[in-house]
C-alpha cells in the first residue's frame, strides 16, 4: 500500500482548458499522460479525502468486458471509498483521476488500438471527461466503475461484492437497472430484485427474460409502495412478475403489455 | 410504476388532477436548508383536508409521508410523517442536484367496502383497496441544491494588497462581504504565486488563514452576531455549526485549528514533498 495523501481536483478552468486542448494533446493521450503538469496551477486542488494514489495503478486496462470491469470495479471501489455519492458527481475529481493516477488504465483500456487522431480523440471526450449524468455513470473510464461499486452496494448492502458479480452479469443487466433509477433508488425493491436474480432462475436466464420481467414489474407495480410492505410482500409480488414475464415469453402472440 | 400525475388506478385518489373526491385536499409545502454543509434539513407541511382518510390515517389503516428523489444518487426514500409541520435531517453527501419531493397517502392494510361520503357519486359511496396502495399523492416540488459543495474555507477570505503595510505583515477585515486578508503588495504577488500549489496552500493555510481567522473569532466573539449580514458569515456560521463550534466561546486557537480541520497535520502528511 502507497502513501496516503488528499484526493485532489482540478479547477474549473483547467478542466475547460483540457477539454478544448483534446487535438492539441493527442500525443500526450497516446503515450505518457499528464502526470508532469500536477504542480502546475489548476491541477491539484486537494479535498477532506484521503486516499492511496497508487492505488489506481493496479487497474488493469487490457482486462476488457464483463470480468475486466469486475476486476476493475473492485480496484476503483476500495481506493475511492472515502468517496460520497454527492461528491462522485464532480467531473473535475473524475478528470483529474483519468488525466493522472488512472492514466495508464484509462490510456490501455480505451485508446489501445485506434490509430487516427480522429479516432482517439473521440475516445478521450467519451472516456476521460464526463460533463452529463450519463457520462459519469456509463462512459467515463473510472467513474463508471465506482458507480458501479456504488450501485451495487445501495442495492445489495448486506453482500455488496455478490451484488457487483449480479448486476456486471450482462451488460443488459448493468443498463436496464442502472436506467431505472425508479427502481434501482428505492432500496428495498431494489434489494428484492437483486435476490430475484440470485434465486429466481427464469430471471437472469437470457436477455429477453429479464427485459420482460423488468416490464412487469413497472407495469404491476404501478401505485404500489414498497416501502409499505414485507420483504417476503415484496418477494411474493417479484414472483408474480417473474410468472408474468415467462407467460409472455410463452405466449406466440405476446401483448405490447 | 413511477409516480406520475398520470398514473391510473382501480380505486380512488385524492389528488389535485383527479375528481376521485369532492370538497377535499391533499397538498404539501417544503423547506429547504442546506446551510450546513453536511446536513439537508427538510421541513414539510403536509395538508390533509378529507376526515375519512384522516380518520383512516388515525386507525392505522393508512399512512402518510413524502418520497426524496434524487436521480443523481439513486436516492429513492420515503419519509413517514403524519400531517401537519416536521423537519427531517439527511445525510447531505447523499444528495446532489434536483431534489423531488412528492407527498403520499398508502393504505398499510386492504379494505373491502370502505366509506366516506367524500367519493365521487360514480363510487357509489364504497370502495375497495388493496395493502400498500396510494390513496393520495400531491404535486411534486423541485429543489435545486448547491453545487458549491467543493467550496473550500479559504473561499470565504478573500486577498487584498495594501501599501501601509510592510512585507509581510499582514492585516484581517471582517467588515467586507469576503473577511478580507490585507497584505504588502509584493507579499500579494508572492502570496498568488504559490496558492494553486497544493504545498503551497498547506503553507498558507497555516502561516495565513489560520491567524486570520484567529482574528476573525476574536472579533465574533467580542461583538456577537453583529456580522450576520455579511456574505461570509453565513458559510461561517454553517462550519462551526457543522463541527460542533460555539463561535462566541472565546477558544481561538482550539476553534481555528478545528474548523481548518488541523492544519499542521498536512505539513506533516506532506513533509516529504515539502522539504525534499
Amino acid at each position: 500500500m502507497g502513501m496516503m495523501t488528499r484526493l485532489p481536483h482540478l479547477s474549473e478552468s483547467m478542466l475547460e482548458q483540457l477539454r478544448s486542448e483534446v487535438e492539441r494533446n493527442i500525443d500526450r493521450y497516446r503515450n505518457n499522460g499528464f502526470a508532469d503538469l500536477t504542480r502546475e496551477p489548476g491541477w491539484s486542488i486537494d479535498l477532506d479525502i484521503n486516499f492511496d494514489p497508487s492505488g489506481l495503478e493496479a487497474l488493469d486496462g487490457s482486462a476488457k468486458g464483463a470480468a475486466g470491469d469486475l476486476k476493475n470495479t473492485r480496484i476503483v471501489a476500495k481506493v475511492l471509498q472515502d468517496l460520497s455519492p454527492s461528491l462522485a458527481n464532480e467531473e473535475r475529481i473524475w478528470v483529474r483521476l483519468s488525466h493522472v493516477e488512472g492514466f495508464r488504465y484509462c490510456r490501455d483500456r480505451w485508446l489501445s488500438g485506434l490509430h487516427d487522431d480522429q479516432a482517439v480523440a473521440k475516445a478521450v471526450r467519451l472516456h476521460f471527461f464526463a460533463r452529463t449524468q450519463t457520462g459519469l455513470r456509463d462512459d467515463h473510464a473510472i467513474s463508471r466503475l465506482w458507480w458501479n461499486a456504488y450501485i451495487a452496494k445501495h442495492c445489495y448492502p448486506h453482500d455488496a461484492d455478490r451484488g457487483l458479480e449480479l448486476l456486471l452479469t450482462r451488460a443488459d443487466v448493468r443498463s436496464s437497472l442502472v436506467e431505472r433509477i425508479w427502481l434501482t433508488g428505492r432500496r428495498r425493491l431494489a434489494t428484492a430484485v437483486f435476490r430475484s436474480m440470485e434465486n429466481d432462475a427464469f430471471v437472469l436466464s437470457s436477455e429477453r427474460s429479464f427485459r420482460e420481467f423488468m416490464k412487469a414489474i413497472n407495469l404491476l407495480g404501478g401505485g404500489i409502495v414498497f416501502e409499505a410492505m414485507t420483504d417476503v410482500e415484496i418477494d411474493s409480488f417479484l414472483a408474480r412478475c417473474s410468472a408474468h414475464a415467462e407467460a409472455q415469453l410463452a405466449d406466440p402472440l405476446p401483448s405490447n403489455a | 410504476m413511477k409516480l406520475s400525475d398520470q398514473m391510473l388506478f382501480g380505486h380512488p385518489i385524492l389528488s389535485s388532477g383527479s375528481n376521485d373526491y369532492h370538497d377535499s385536499l391533499f397538498a404539501a409545502e417544503f423547506d429547504i436548508n442546506i446551510e450546513d454543509p453536511d446536513w439537508l434539513i427538510i421541513t414539510a407541511t403536509i395538508n390533509l383536508q378529507c376526515s375519512d382518510l384522516d380518520t383512516l390515517l388515525e386507525e392505522g389503516g393508512a399512512g402518510c409521508g413524502f418520497y426524496v428523489i434524487c436521480r443523481e444518487t439513486y436516492q429513492n426514500r420515503l419519509i413517514e410523517m403524519t400531517p401537519g409541520r416536521a423537519s427531517h435531517k439527511l445525510n447531505a453527501h447523499h444528495f446532489f442536484g434536483t431534489i423531488q419531493l412528492r407527498p403520499v397517502v398508502w393504505s398499510t392494510e386492504s379494505r373491502t367496502g370502505w366509506t366516506s361520503k367524500y367519493l365521487h357519486p360514480e363510487y357509489g359511496g364504497r370502495v375497495d383497496f388493496p395493502a400498500a396502495a396510494i390513496l393520495a399523492v400531491g404535486d411534486e416540488s423541485r429543489f435545486s441544491i448547491d453545487r458549491e459543495r467543493l467550496r473550500p474555507f479559504e473561499s470565504i477570505f478573500a486577498l487584498a494588497a495594501n501599501d501601509g503595510l510592510q512585507r509581510g505583515e499582514m492585516a484581517v477585515d471582517p467588515e467586507r462581504d469576503k473577511i478580507t486578508i490585507f497584505v504588502h503588495p509584493e507579499t500579494k504577488d508572492s502570496v498568488d504565486s504559490i496558492r494553486n500549489d497544493p504545498r503551497g496552500r498547506t503553507v498558507l493555510l497555516n502561516a495565513l488563514y489560520l491567524p486570520a481567522l484567529m482574528q476573525v473569532l476574536s472579533e465574533v466573539a467580542q461583538r456577537g452576531n453583529t456580522f450576520e449580514n455579511k456574505a461570509w458569515y453565513r458559510i461561517f456560521s454553517a462550519k462551526c455549526g457543522a463541527s460542533g463550534i460555539n463561535p462566541e466561546s472565546g477558544e481561538l486557537l482550539q476553534n481555528a485549528q478545528r474548523l481548518l480541520k488541523y492544519p499542521f497535520a498536512r505539513i506533516e502528511d506532506q513533509k516529504e514533498r515539502l522539504f525534499s
